[in-house]
């Protein structure tokens, strides 16, 4: 079932259209699930989620086409695009040319400004005869959409980033994606409704084998900084031969006969899920299809100096390291001091189901969004949908 | 304060030789007219494998023993409490202070990487608005940056030998 975000209503309507008219072809029947689907919408940073600003310019309208190549040469020899920072605009439009910015000119006039910077007398001349203020998009634009947007106000260039679109629209999952997500929320949604009383609870997976390295809920009761996200972290250190809070969640983690697990083992170790979850997990009939535990941490290899790879995947190269590699699915948007652990403990990606009125992910701040930081996950919404396509709002 | 300060700094070296990042808090408690040091640690990351445990932290799970021990509010002693810390808190630790309503916060040099008060409105985003917790810097300032800047010579035992640098 392809799931486009916003069409799910139009998708509904085209297919009871065509289940009425056209009885001669064989229907192709939706799929019925009782258990509804999830989709996970990515949270992008405001340079992505938002239009391209824009900034005043000076245009010079000329009285024919003709004299474009006269002033151009000029121009661009003199006062280039890239000289202020609009080599992203295209500039020419018609008969207008681009000028320069008006908070350039600090106090001069047009032709004075254009003079000092080395234009011919005749040039100035053409260009100042018929000047307007007029708006142009400040940055290049990053997507598509701002991209078309952008073009309504003066024709930019745009390189395309196939993944960043991909990621906006929606297509970065593949189905099989999706259905593990949907596996990964039932989970978390069962754990949280049926075992830890609707607190906060999260789940961190390794993408490689999709096991499930830890799952933790809130530990609040015991300690005010024992968020869920705190709480999942030190679980996760627990099976590198780490943990902080052994003391105070020792009695989650005792007597486990680790020889009845091995059906649903993927790796390992197992040490990162509370003993209580691994029976939930292991006897009911719902979750037998999912997988536990984590990759033993690895013996320090050296790795050699002239590996220049981009791009390579940490986790696949060095094995377990806090949670590098690792990605998050969380009932609720982490607050800022969570947020930001997760950032320390170095995660690829954050899921949350809901929002938090302290989040740190889009309520209140986009924390992935700060560039300063060392490191940046991927975050995404988790969105139920039902039978016909229709985001649910909780 | 200078002499609190010395205290953390203390701290702070006692986890050089775990190869931890030099970081030493102490939390002064001004409970019942005195002032009493009620906390005191380095960051502990590498032994427990869990970059969450700066020395922040840890002072904060000494500070609920404390209350446990002496059965006293939480919230109580916390409104109570003097961070004094070698570097700004990340905005982790920040955000975390906050919460908890600390009185003050008083660090050595500023942390342009991490720091709750340098990077992150923390007061905003953590809703904390009614400014009880002052934050104030630059105690110190050039001892702790050279504590720093002497570690960061060295290498980080626990991460991965890093790729190649950009």
């Amino acid at each position: 079932m392809v799931v486009r975000r916003g069409g799910g209503r139009f998708w509904h309507i085209m297919r009871c259209f065509v289940m009425e008219d056209d009885k001669s072809r064989p229907i192709k029947r939706l799929k019925l699930s009782y258990n509804p689907e999830w989709y996970a919408s990515a949270i992008l940073t405001d340079e992505y989620s938002k239009e391209v600003p824009r900034v005043r310019v000076y245009l010079s309208e000329l009285d024919n086409k003709r004299q474009i190549s006269n002033v151009m040469q000029e121009l661009s020899k003199m006062l280039p695009l890239e000289q202020i920072n609009l080599q992203h605009l295209k500039r020419v439009r018609q008969q207008d040319i681009l000028l320069c910015k008006v908070n350039d000119l600090k106090g001069h006039s047009v032709s004075q400004y254009l003079e000092a910077v080395g234009l011919s007398h005749d040039v100035v001349n053409l260009l100042c005869k018929n000047i307007r203020e007029g708006e142009v998009p400040a940055l290049p634009p990053l997507l598509r959409w701002q991209y078309e947007l952008a073009q309504t106000c003066w024709p930019c260039k745009f390189h395309p980033d196939k993944y960043m679109e991909s990621l906006q629209i929606g297509s970065i999952f593949n189905e099989n994606e999706r259905k593990f997500h949907s596996k990964i929320m039932h989970l978390l949604e069962a754990i949280t409704n049926e075992l830890e009383h609707s607190k906060p609870c999260g789940i961190c997976i390794d993408p490689r084998t999709r096991g499930v390295v830890a799952l933790a809920s809130s530990g609040t009761s015991i300690s005010p900084v024992m968020h869920c996200p705190m709480v999942l972290v030190d679980f996760v250190a627990r099976t590198q031969d780490g943990g902080a809070w052994r003391k105070e969640v020792s009695h989650e983690f005792e007597n486990i006969d680790e020889d009845i697990y091995n059906d649903i083992k993927v790796n390992p170790v197992i040490s990162g899920i509370p003993k209580r979850i691994l029976e939930f997990i292991r006897t009911d009939k719902r979750f037998k299809d999912i997988q536990i535990g984590a990759e033993l941490p690895r013996a320090k290899i050296k790795c050699e100096v002239s590996d220049t790879t981009q791009n390579v995947d940490n986790l696949e190269k060095y094995g377990p390291y806090l949670c590098t590699g690792y990605e998050l699915y969380l009932s609720q948007e982490p607050c800022l001091m969570c947020a930001m652990a997760l950032v320390h403990s170095r995660v690829r990606r954050v899921y949350f189901v809901k929002r938090s009125n302290n989040g740190a992910l889009v309520t209140r701040l986009k924390l992935h969004a700060v560039r300063e930081l060392n490191h940046h996950y991927e975050v995404f919404q988790c969105k139920k949908i039902d039978q016909s396509n229709n985001v649910m709002y909780s | 304060m200078e002499q609190f300060m010395s205290e953390a700094f203390i701290e702070a070296k006692s986890v050089l030789e775990a190869g931890e990042v030099p970081v030493g808090c102490i939390f002064l408690y001004h409970g019942d007219g005195k002032n009493e040091v009620i906390a005191r640690a380095g960051n502990n990351v590498n032994a427990t494998k869990n970059a969450t445990r700066h020395a922040e932290f840890l002072c904060i799970d000494q500070t609920l023993e404390f209350c446990t021990r002496n059965s006293l509010s939480i919230k109580d002693v916390f409104s109570k409490i003097s961070v004094v810390v070698t570097v700004e808190p990340c905005i982790m630790c920040s955000a975390a202070l906050h919460d908890l309503g600390v009185k003050e916060i008083l660090y050595g040099c500023a942390n342009d990487r991490f720091g709750g008060k340098t990077l992150v409105d923390v007061p905003f985003v953590t809703n904390r608005r009614d400014g009880q917790t002052q934050v104030n810097g630059g105690v110190c300032a050039d001892e702790a940056m050279a504590l720093l800047k002497d570690f960061y010579k060295g290498d980080n035992p626990s991460a991965p030998i890093t790729k190649t640098k950009r």
